[in-house]
């Protein structure tokens, strides 16, 4: 345990480094979307954890690039699966935090949601509210509660994905700078639409359609109870648990890999 | 002056005979002022409806939508027929007199009617349980041994869930007989009988057997002769594959059916400015015939003039199609009541609507391609009636200005007292839907919470669900407590029922789920140890292996019953699809019961491997929980659904 707690003291010094910056940069662009949300819509404010979690990986491991200190662990006395544990635990963490502290932020704005602007108007709340009724569970209040930790497990599963993907292949100018991260999140969410599209359009819907309701209603029942909270902690499972898988896969790719 | 007073009598008498033999003109002044229950004018509706129909918009669609054809009648006089649209879009066919559709559910009430005609006779007694008029040992899934009574069985209450398996024959050479397509198709019985309303399409087939066992006629016989005849309905076929009238056959060939869908259009206009224009499409699906071997659940096809000729029938006070006119009386006298209010919500297998100024009676229907609609007000005589080929266009556009609306404040008055309802909080799923087998999860998919209805107390346990003004009508709700302590909201036939512990139950379903996707990702990561040398197996790994590709398995199974209902054409799954899906849950259950213990045994040996207990004791736990799913949701159960 020791051991890993001194490998997270190493990567947040070397993260200090020259890249004031990037943080800023993090800071403005989170900034930015906490207030937005506080002023419209509340849940706008998952924009924020998507930014932090989205460039918190190619952040720590930029000083690597930065300080030309990419072997730096293979002098360390330290074997690879500490630091591949360090490192996810470190990002897992640190998001985790900001996740909660944004998602406290989010709930109390939806105390005072009459306080400010908002983007669904309170009358067509009010009408989804008063017309849904029979045969319809979920409540707005479990929808948005819901898709704040979608958001959340999205982006856990990206930067697992990103931590897999440096373990892998190391680290370069190329694939490790934050524009570039933030272009490629966007880039995947295109070549998602299209290849559904395309698939789509190829099967008529009709292979993917019964999949889908079986999927869809499995989600609007689990989201209709206790404003979201039962689908919230599956979605979170499941973050954790594609973290889990990419940790397991990202130590036997780094112990097989030559430095 | 004598001369002078005869001709004045003469030309008085004359004017009296005059005004007297004027039948016609008097009676066109009458129909001036004739009111539906509604309020609105008989002439008022008709002349919106025509100005409606003669806009050019609706001229220029006519050739181009489905066919939607209604009437409205009064007593013996029909007021208003509207044929509207193509019954084959592509060949530009327009309904007329003589297009048929399928009446769908519509044709239970043919069995309820033969059911009553057979009562007034004396053969049959609604009280009695129905085994009396059946073979012996004709039930196989009968969980409890209270009688059931045709009364049940009318009000939906004889306690079948939803059918599981497709009752349809693609060849009539092929039909089975209406005795032995019952047996092969009965659902599990989940409710009390007489307790919970639970609409069945099985449970009304089985009336028909009944119908045919005690009149010793064949049930479409029976049907021609007691009713189609005495009302001399003869463009109508009750019969699978309209093998009782070849017309009817003909005609229905020619109806295409279809499927509507809105698409947004661009059109550029004379000025140049471009138009947005939402377009209905319709997508062809053919004819849409099936040969229902539960035909007395919805078979009928006909006409719209049969039609209305049959709902007629319950407004006349001659009451052709019964000997005595109790019997109609007590048909629609209402047999299941809101509460113990004297409002009726279902009347010996008719739908009782309530609205504001008036009480209607009837039926909808539904079958693979048309919907169809009956509502009759026995008390003004007033009845519409309508029939579609597209299954997106309920026909019934002059519901609301014949009969008006059902809205709380002109019902009870502006003073009403608003329900609590935490009392009966919780979570509620509709009684029509798979309860027991290999579909039982289905039902906790579609539960839903009454926390935030709008309620407004009627009487004790009797309320109101309300909407805004402007939005659709208010429904009335009846709560009934049953002998195992769970609450039903009843509306109609129709019942929702309080699923007891529904969170607990709805985790382990999410977490049998969890666990089918979770075990493809352990096994991938399992292969790519494998590969690097790094594996450290548990004991019995094999047998943990087999569980979490029996976990997998299982999830893509129950995923299939979604797909084949949702691809096939049928309703439900075949026989041998059903058993196939259980074969293989079995297996699956099997194994991951033997990997539940491969994961114990694991747990407690004092074997010293990598995380080893964290292993095995999350192993254990993803097969307990898949295990105690598939027992509780009886996904292998294929043999009682």
């Amino acid at each position: 345990m020791k051991k890993i707690i001194d490998l997270i003291r190493v990567d947040l010094i070397s993260a200090k480094g020259r890249n004031k910056g990037k943080f800023f940069l993090i800071f403005m662009l989170t900034a930015m979307f906490v207030v937005v949300g506080m002023l419209t819509e509340s849940i706008f404010m998952v924009y924020s954890i998507v930014v932090v979690g989205v460039m918190l990986v190619p952040s720590i491991t930029m000083a690597e690039k930065t300080h030309n200190t990419g072997k730096i662990f293979t002098v360390l006395p330290t074997d690879r699966k500490s630091i591949v544990i360090s490192r996810f635990a470190l990002t897992t963490v640190i998001y985790t935090i900001f996740s909660v502290i944004i998602f406290i932020l989010y709930l109390i704005m939806e105390k005072f949601s009459d306080f400010h602007t908002s983007v669904i108007s309170k009358d067509i709340s009010n009408l989804y509210e008063v017309s849904s009724g029979f045969g319809t569970g979920i409540q707005m209040r479990a929808m948005t509660n819901s898709m704040f930790w979608l958001f959340f497990a999205v982006t856990l599963m990206v930067m697992a994905g990103q931590h897999r993907r440096y373990f892998k292949k190391g680290i370069s100018s190329k694939n490790n700078s934050l524009l570039r991260s933030f272009l490629k999140f966007l880039g995947g969410i295109a070549i998602f639409y299209a290849v559904s599209s395309v698939i789509l359009l190829i099967f008529n819907i009709d292979i993917l359609k019964p999949a889908l309701i079986v999927f869809v209603n499995m989600l609007i029942a689990l989201a209709a109870p206790m404003n979201g909270l039962l689908l919230s902690i599956i979605l979170i499972f499941i973050g954790f648990g594609f973290t889990l898988y990419q940790l397991v896969c990202s130590v036997v790719d780094y112990e097989a890999r030559e430095l | 002056m004598k001369r002078i007073l005869r001709r004045t009598a003469a030309i008085i008498a004359a004017a009296v005979l005059t005004v007297c033999t004027q039948p016609f003109s008097a009676f066109a002044e009458d129909e001036d002022v004739l009111e539906f229950p509604s309020g609105a004018t008989v002439s008022s509706v008709i002349k919106i409806q025509e100005k409606w129909d003669s806009h050019r918009n609706n001229i220029e669609r006519r050739d181009k939508s489905n066919a939607r054809v209604e009437l409205i009648f009064h007593g013996d006089e029909i007021l208003y027929t509207r044929y509207y649209g193509c019954t084959n879009i592509e060949e530009h066919t327009l309904a007329d007199e003589n297009s048929v559709f399928e009446w769908g559910s519509i044709s239970k009430t043919f069995t309820w009617v033969s059911i009553m005609q057979l009562w007034e006779q004396g053969k049959i007694d609604l009280e009695a349980d129905i085994r009396t008029y059946l073979p012996d040992n004709f039930f196989r899934h009968l969980k409890y041994d209270d009688p059931i009574t045709l009364t049940d069985i009318m009000n939906h209450k004889g306690g079948w869930c939803e059918k599981f398996y497709d009752s349809t024959s693609e060849d009539m050479a092929e039909m089975p007989s209406l005795e032995e397509a019952l047996r092969n198709t009965e659902p599990a019985q989940t409710y009390r009988p007489g307790e919970v309303a639970s609409y069945s399409n099985w449970a009304a087939a089985l009336a028909g057997l009944i119908v045919q066992r005690v009149s010793g006629m064949d049930y479409v016989e029976y049907v021609h002769k007691n009713i189609f005849e005495p009302l001399g309905m003869e463009h109508t076929s009750a019969g699978p594959d309209f093998t009782d009238n070849p017309w009817v056959r003909e005609q229905r060939l020619k109806t295409i059916c279809y499927e509507s869908s809105l698409h947004t259009n661009y059109k550029e206009n004379e000025d140049g400015t471009i138009e947005e224009r939402v377009v209905e499409e319709y997508e062809p699906k053919g004819t849409c015939l099936f040969n229902d071997q539960l035909y007395p659940c919805g078979a009928v096809t006909g006409t719209l003039g049969d039609l209305a000729t049959y709902a007629q029938a319950f407004v006349n006070d001659d009451h052709p199609l019964f000997r005595n006119a109790e019997t109609q009386e007590k048909l629609l006298s209402g047999s299941s009541f809101y509460g113990n209010t004297d409002i009726p919500g279902f009347s010996y297998g008719f739908d009782v609507k309530e609205y504001n100024n008036t009480r209607t009676f009837g039926h909808t229907g539904a079958t693979f391609g048309c919907v169809a609609n009956m509502e009759f007000d026995p008390v003004s005589k007033f009845g519409v009636v309508g029939l579609s080929n597209c299954g997106d266009d309920f026909p019934n556009s002059f519901g609301g200005s014949v009969f008006g609306r059902l809205k709380l404040k002109k019902y009870i008055g502006e003073n009403y007292e608003k329900a609590d309802m935490t009392p009966y909080s919780g979570y509620y799923s509709d009684t029509r839907t798979h309860a027991a087998g290999i579909g039982k999860f289905i039902l906790y998919m579609d539960a839903f919470s009454i926390d935030s209805i709008n309620a407004a107390k009627v009487a004790d346990d009797v309320f109101f669900e309300y909407h805004s003004e402007d939005y659709y009508d208010d429904t009335i709700f009846s709560i009934v407590e049953n002998s195992d302590g769970r609450r039903g909201l009843v509306n109609c036939c129709s019942e929702y029922l309080e699923i007891k512990n529904y969170i607990p139950k709805l985790c382990l379903l999410a977490g049998f789920m969890l666990c089918g996707v979770a075990s493809l990702f352990i096994l991938l990561a399992k292969r790519k140890l494998n590969k690097a040398g790094k594996a450290a197996p548990l004991s019995f790994a094999h047998i943990i292996t087999a569980g979490q590709f029996a976990k997998i398995i299982s999830l893509a199974a129950i995923i299939s019953i979604v797909v084949i209902r949702v691809k096939g054409d049928k309703h439900g799954l075949t026989r041998t699809e059903g058993a196939v899906i259980g074969v293989i849950q079995l297996i699956c259950l099997a194994l991951c019961g033997l990997a539940l213990l491969a994961a114990a045994y694991s747990f407690i040996s004092k074997k010293k491997l990598p995380y080893g207990r964290i292993r095995s004791l999350s192993c254990f736990t993803g097969n307990l929980i898949t295990v105690s799913a598939m027992v509780f949701f009886e996904m292998y159960n294929f043999w009682c659904c």
